[in-house]
């Protein structure tokens, strides 16, 4: 089975289901993982940190943000039975898609708040596939704990 | 706690009306442009949670796309996308090349072209409302990308989306003339698409209300 995750979305899936991500562009995957509790969870983010505003009374809704997502996954991992220190982490996305559009750099930006995000809860990366040109579909099976991801030009499995 | 974004049956005919006049300016131009005949669907007018914009385009689909921001007295996103084989068709059509040559949507020539096609298509819609409501509207430059239409449209998203819940979404397809003997009947498609900001939205709604008062 094969379940959506949509932008801002937090979903936490059991072996054998997997977790999609269809259209990734500059957006990140953060995939974490517990691998002795058999399960996975995946957070879809779309931007750094919300500006301004205070989001965090509506925490669910504001998983669009790296500096919510990351922890609600890690909380929702924890809830659903995972272990803290088995926690482990892949991402992907993070690209430029309009080349010429790219001063907002945000591509760069969600990654590097993705990264520091899970340093500070401890959270290890152990592969990624982020950056560069082009879009990408990824699919994550917590079955294997791989992250499936598929470019118009290359496929590689994380 | 932000509003809700929503919109009255009134409201979404006037905008989707908004939408046709644009649309069908700017195919026009292309079949100007093509000496093909274009022909417009009825646009959608539609508010959409953020989480689930993907699922409503087909977002893993290659596509040639053109994003163009609007500036001026209403600021929004507009996007003309065609499909791989019709972005493939125009460049043969416009640069005189041999049809079926299948390299061309990402080189020099082909995507300038397909940059001036959607700036001509993004000009003409931007003219059509301009007009309609006595207001300006300014293209930026264009840029273009071919790839999925998830991660094409997600550089729209993280600028309006990122504050807003929902966004509005008009979009109106277009084809070209149904040929009754041969399979040329995607020959061109494509879609523009519109993104307003949500303050904007609520400027073209006061702008539509005040539009039908006139006619009261």
């Amino acid at each position: 089975m094969i379940e959506y995750v949509g932008i801002g979305d937090v979903k936490i899936a059991h072996n054998p289901e997997k977790l999609a991500i269809i259209g990734l562009g500059s957006c990140v995957c953060v995939a974490m993982y517990d691998e002795s509790a058999g399960m996975g969870g995946v957070s879809h983010v779309m931007l750094p940190e919300p500006h301004g505003e205070s989001v965090i009374e509506h925490a669910e809704r504001a998983c669009k943000y790296a500096t919510v997502a990351v922890p609600v996954l890690m909380k929702k991992m924890i809830v659903k039975g995972a272990k803290k220190e088995h926690l482990k982490a892949k991402i992907a996305g993070g690209a430029s898609i309009f080349r010429e559009l790219d001063s907002l750099e945000i591509g760069d930006r969600n990654v590097a708040k993705v990264k520091e995000m899970l340093r500070k809860l401890d959270i290890s990366i152990v592969a990624e596939d982020t950056g560069g040109n082009l879009g990408r579909t990824v699919i994550f099976d917590t079955k294997s704990f791989k992250l499936h991801i598929k470019t118009k030009s290359y496929t590689k499995v994380i | 706690m932000r509003e809700e974004l929503k919109l009255s049956e009134f409201q979404k005919d006037a905008l989707q009306e908004l939408g046709n006049i644009g649309a069908c300016h700017a195919t026009t131009s292309l079949a100007e442009m093509t000496g093909i005949t274009i022909y417009t669907h009825v646009p959608k007018v539609e508010i959409i949670p953020v989480r689930d914009i993907m699922c409503r385009v087909d977002a893993y689909l290659i596509v040639a796309g053109v994003l163009l921001e609007l500036r001026g007295d209403i600021s929004a996103y507009l996007y003309v996308i065609f499909t791989e084989r019709s972005a493939q068709f125009i460049i043969e059509l416009l640069l005189g090349r041999t049809f079926g040559d299948t390299d061309d949507i990402e080189g020099d020539m082909g995507s300038s072209a397909l940059k001036e096609v959607g700036n001509i298509l993004a000009s003409s819609f931007c003219d059509a409302i301009s007009e309609f409501l006595g207001i300006s509207v300014i293209p930026s430059p264009p840029v273009f990308a071919c790839d999925m239409t998830g991660a094409i449209l997600q550089r729209a998203l993280i600028d309006i989306a990122g504050s807003a819940d929902h966004v509005l979404m008009f979009r109106c397809d277009f084809k070209c003339e149904e040929e009754k003997s041969n399979d040329n009947n995607d020959k061109i498609y494509g879609y523009i698409l519109l993104f307003p900001r949500e303050e904007s939205l609520k400027t073209l709604l006061s702008m539509l209300d005040e539009k039908v008062k006139e006619y009261d």
